[in-house]
């Protein structure tokens, strides 16, 4: 993620919102869009849980939920859906459940459990003890090289050698 | 000559006594007896004005202050100038609401506070203090209910979450909705 994004205000905009202080959570409903830096999550619905004032976790849903993040500056956005998301800003951790699809580049991880550490991009999905949350990856390959014919002439001479 | 002058005589009579019943048509009496005050007039008014509302336990639930009040006889309204409520809560700090001028409905079921209104409620325990920032509050001071269509600002600072129309319950468990246009903003440390 951006060095700057976990030190950034989380702001939530949605069509309605309640606060209920006995359990010190705020429910955001209707076209959710939280977006702290430059990670931004679109959801239908959001709830905020607070301990000592902090945001401890976000719990969006959605059908599904979608979230996109630039993990460094001009790098190409890295992109993900699920039914469930929790968001752990003091662990930097967002946790996909449910048909959770993550896309990297080229590689597009699917599981209905992925771990996604929002500050390295790295990406843990499944879970060793279910079978139920088994991990679909497809790496797709680079762009083939040009064939050789139509490399430029230097390219094929190899470089001369010293003569003694 | 002498009928001439009786004549004249019955006439001023009839005329007087005409003129007598037209006048005590003209003005109506009050079974008081007071003379109809003119519409929407006051009929009391009081300055430094107090009142406790006591909870069915005899304690106080809730206090009504305004730096002026005027009742006033024709609707039954009460207007009132620097209104601050206050909201006595068990093991809690109270409730305060305050405006620049409301007024109490002829039933005293509804306070309506005009203009710029404020709640808040200080922190305790693990509970932040709460403050919102409205206009045209309705308070329902029997329920602990206040609504407004108007746009609100809940801070419970650093955070801030705003929208359209608002509804509040402040007894426990505390409650709050926002109805419209919402934003949140939470403030993180790293």
């Amino acid at each position: 993620a951006l060095e700057s994004d976990a030190a950034q205000p989380i702001a939530i905009d949605s069509n309605t919102a309640t606060y209920d202080e006995a359990s010190k959570t705020s429910t955001y409903t209707g076209n959710v869009i939280s977006v702290q830096g430059s990670i931004r999550v679109n959801s239908d619905k959001l709830v905020a849980y607070q301990k000592n004032g902090e945001i401890d976790k976000l719990v969006f849903t959605g059908n599904p939920a979608k979230f996109k993040q630039t993990p460094s500056a001009g790098g190409e956005d890295i992109l993900g859906n699920a039914m469930i998301g929790e968001y752990y800003p003091k662990k930097n951790l967002l946790v996909l459940q449910n048909q959770a699809v993550v896309v990297n580049g080229n590689a597009t991880y699917a599981s209905n459990l992925i771990e996604y550490d929002i500050k390295s991009s790295l990406v843990k999905a499944g879970e060793k003890s279910s079978d139920t949350k088994r991990v679909h990856v497809i790496l797709k390959p680079k762009p083939k090289d040009k064939p050789e014919s139509d490399k430029p002439e230097t390219e094929t001479n190899p470089p001369p050698t010293d003569k003694p | 000559m002498n009928t001439l002058k009786e004549q004249s005589g019955y006439f001023y009579l009839v005329f007087a006594a005409l003129a007598s019943w037209l006048l005590a048509n003209l003005i109506e009496v009050e079974d008081t007896g007071n003379r109809l005050s003119p519409p929407h007039s006051p009929n009391f008014f009081s300055s430094g004005y107090q009142k406790w509302t006591m909870s069915a336990d005899g304690n106080p639930d809730n206090h009504l202050s305004a730096a002026h009040i005027s009742h006033y006889s024709d609707d039954k309204t009460t207007h009132l100038q620097q209104p601050l409520l206050t909201f006595q809560q068990p093991d809690q700090p109270p409730w305060l609401i305050q405006a620049e001028a409301g007024l109490v409905s002829a039933d005293g079921k509804e306070v309506i506070l005009e203009g710029r209104a404020t709640i808040s409620r200080e922190a305790y325990g693990n509970n932040k203090a709460l403050k919102i920032i409205t206009s045209n509050l309705k308070v329902k001071p029997d329920i602990h209910y206040a609504e407004t269509a108007d746009h609100a600002v809940l801070q419970s600072l650093p955070h801030t979450t705003s929208g359209t129309g608002m509804k509040l319950v402040f007894k426990q468990p505390i409650h709050i909705e926002l109805l419209a246009h919402v934003q949140g903003k939470y403030e993180t440390k790293p």
